[in-house]
């Protein structure tokens, strides 16, 4: 069930040099909301400035307590109010929104594939694989040290973390994709779950299928409304009988099928 | 019992209030938040004779309360939406209006001879702010005689009341609408989006694929408002209004300076229950200010 609702800011601290994690009061989205979904973030309750709502992928779900959290990045208007926000503070809020992961039974060994922002969906990700039993193998790309987040949560997830930097200051030196080679000669591995900047998920894919290996990621776009109407947000995707179509990445996604999706931007 | 109902060109709504096309799909995406039958109206996503693929690159850009978009008008084309969207509509309690668009006057003829004799369609919402690709890619909108010949194309070949949507993008909108309404038209819907640009200094580029887009939001109220104003002066059609709205006072604003009925855009953008709550809104408002029917307030705006 989506909703338009009033959420409460509980916290909202760093987490490294201009990144932000956000734990949100918002019991009626932690009831229902799966890995992969994100929310429609509105800064200020009920104001039009500034006027979109930003979409976040949900990085924690705590059904329990009611809270979801959001990890962000500063980039302009909407990220800068948000970094002000205190305890307290409301925040109007539309979610869960779009198509989770699908997580089937018989996949025994993961590989989660992160790139910098987009490891907040694979982070409530790995807290229902570790439910399920699973091992889990999660593969981060950043630029630097500094700019490494959600890591220390996949650990206490029991996954099995491996880190790579453009600059080499923390992990193995070069892209998140050549340990997934790396693993994937090694390993047998299932499926992959992959989210980040959209060249690093065109190349996972094309590893992942190099290796006979399915896989899905998840597109982040540029989002007028979040909720399928706006058609500012489309993705190409192939179809089964070699044509291309155009699909809403909040709607139709943002999760898709690695193999099928048109990475020409 | 405060009367809320309207007619709109022989449109019939309980309601004055309904989504504009481009911002409400046809109705299934905002069915997962409210019954859409509480709403006075839809105006369908612009449907073309063939489908659409609309614009290539970045389609959105906010701005200082509002948005520019350049979707260009990507759709499935009429016969998808007679299949599989009108008989979900046909189930709904709400005016379905259509709005259809076009390249030429073939398209616009083409598409509403699809259109024409199914049930369940209450209206057609003519875009005419579409480039006319034989003149250049002047917008039909902008021209009275064009604007007029789209209208007397449309008009020949259906009964269903035609209702011209106008482009803000001209100097004089008053005559526009005249020369609508000479050819036929039974209503007018105004205004449509403001044309626009949005500039990233960083790579000193558009924002937006297509260069240039159409703004809406708050910000282009106070033009819609005094459009709508000067259009009720000049026709004797009914209004649709809309350019904006995001509150119920909005609306109200637009039925004062002469709108029959009111269309909430982007507004379903930020807040999915922007429409319910402008429905409800106007319902309060009446009654405490004690007018038992809502067509009172039509036009009445107060000067000097």
């Amino acid at each position: 069930m989506v909703l338009s609702a009033k959420g409460q800011v509980l916290q909202n601290i760093a987490v490294q040099t201009g990144i932000y994690e956000m734990t949100i009061s918002a019991p009626e989205i932690a009831k229902s909301a799966i890995p992969g979904q994100f929310v429609m973030v509105r800064p200020i309750y009920r104001s039009f400035e500034p006027f979109l709502n930003r979409p976040f992928g949900i990085s924690n779900i705590n059904a329990v307590k009611g809270t979801i959290n959001i990890l962000y990045i500063i980039v302009g208007k909407g990220t800068d109010l948000m970094r002000e926000l205190r305890e307290g503070d409301d925040v109007f809020l539309i979610g869960p929104v779009g198509n989770g992961f699908t997580i089937k039974p018989e996949q025994k060994n993961i590989a989660l594939v992160a790139g910098g922002m987009g490891i907040a969906p694979l982070l409530p990700l790995a807290k229902t694989l570790r439910e399920k039993g699973v091992t889990t193998y999660g593969l981060m790309g950043a630029s630097k040290a500094a700019a490494l987040v959600g890591t220390d949560a996949w650990q206490e997830n029991g996954v099995q973390v491996q880190i790579a930097t453009d600059d080499g200051s923390v992990g193995q030196r070069g892209f998140v994709t050549a340990l997934l080679e790396d693993l994937l000669n090694k390993e047998k591995i299932d499926f992959i779950y992959c989210c980040g900047p959209t060249p690093m998920m065109a190349c996972t894919v094309e590893i992942a299928e190099k290796h006979g290996v399915p896989i899905e990621v998840s597109l982040e776009k540029r989002m007028g409304c979040g909720i399928g109407v706006c058609m500012g947000c489309i993705c190409k995707l192939k179809e089964a009988d070699g044509s291309v179509k155009q699909y809403r990445v909040c709607y139709d996604g943002p999760v898709f099928r690695g193999e099928e999706v048109v990475f020409d931007d | 019992m405060t009367k809320t109902a309207v007619n709109i060109a022989g449109i019939a709504m309980k309601n004055p209030v309904c989504t504009a096309s481009g911002t409400f799909g046809y109705g299934d995406e905002f069915g997962k938040f409210y019954d859409i039958s509480r709403l006075g109206g839809i105006m369908v996503k612009g449907v073309s004779a063939e489908p659409w693929l609309g614009n290539k690159g970045v389609r959105i850009a906010e701005t200082a309360s509002g948005m520019l978009n350049s979707v260009g008008l990507q759709n499935p084309g009429v016969d998808y939406f007679l299949e599989h969207y009108l008989p979900k509509l046909r189930k709904k309690d709400l005016a379905v209006i259509v709005n259809m668009v076009g390249h030429s006057v073939e398209e616009y003829a083409a598409a509403v001879e699809k259109l024409d004799g199914h049930e369940g369609i209450a209206g057609l919402e003519v875009n005419i702010s579409c480039p006319n690709l034989k003149a250049g890619g002047l917008a039909y909108g902008t021209d009275p005689k064009m604007a007029a010949e789209v209208t007397t194309e449309v008009r020949k070949r259906t009964k269903l009341p035609v209702i011209m949507k106008l482009s803000p993008n001209v100097t004089s909108i008053a005559e526009i609408a005249r020369a609508v309404e000479a050819a036929g038209a039974d209503g007018v819907s105004l205004i449509n989006t403001l044309l626009g640009m949005a500039i990233d200094v960083k790579t000193r580029r558009p924002i937006l694929g297509n260069v240039v887009g159409g703004l809406s939001g708050p910000v282009i109220k106070p033009v819609a408002l005094r459009m709508v104003w000067q259009v009720h002066q000049a026709v004797q059609i009914p209004i649709i209004g809309r350019g904006g709205i995001v509150t119920a006072s909005d609306a109200i604003e637009f039925m004062l300076v002469g709108a029959t009925g009111v269309a909430i855009g982007c507004g379903n953008f930020i807040n999915p229950m922007t429409a319910v709550e402008v429905v409800d809104g106007i319902k309060e408002w009446l009654d405490k200010e004690g007018v038992t029917d809502i067509n009172e307030i039509i036009g009445g705006l107060r000067i000097g």
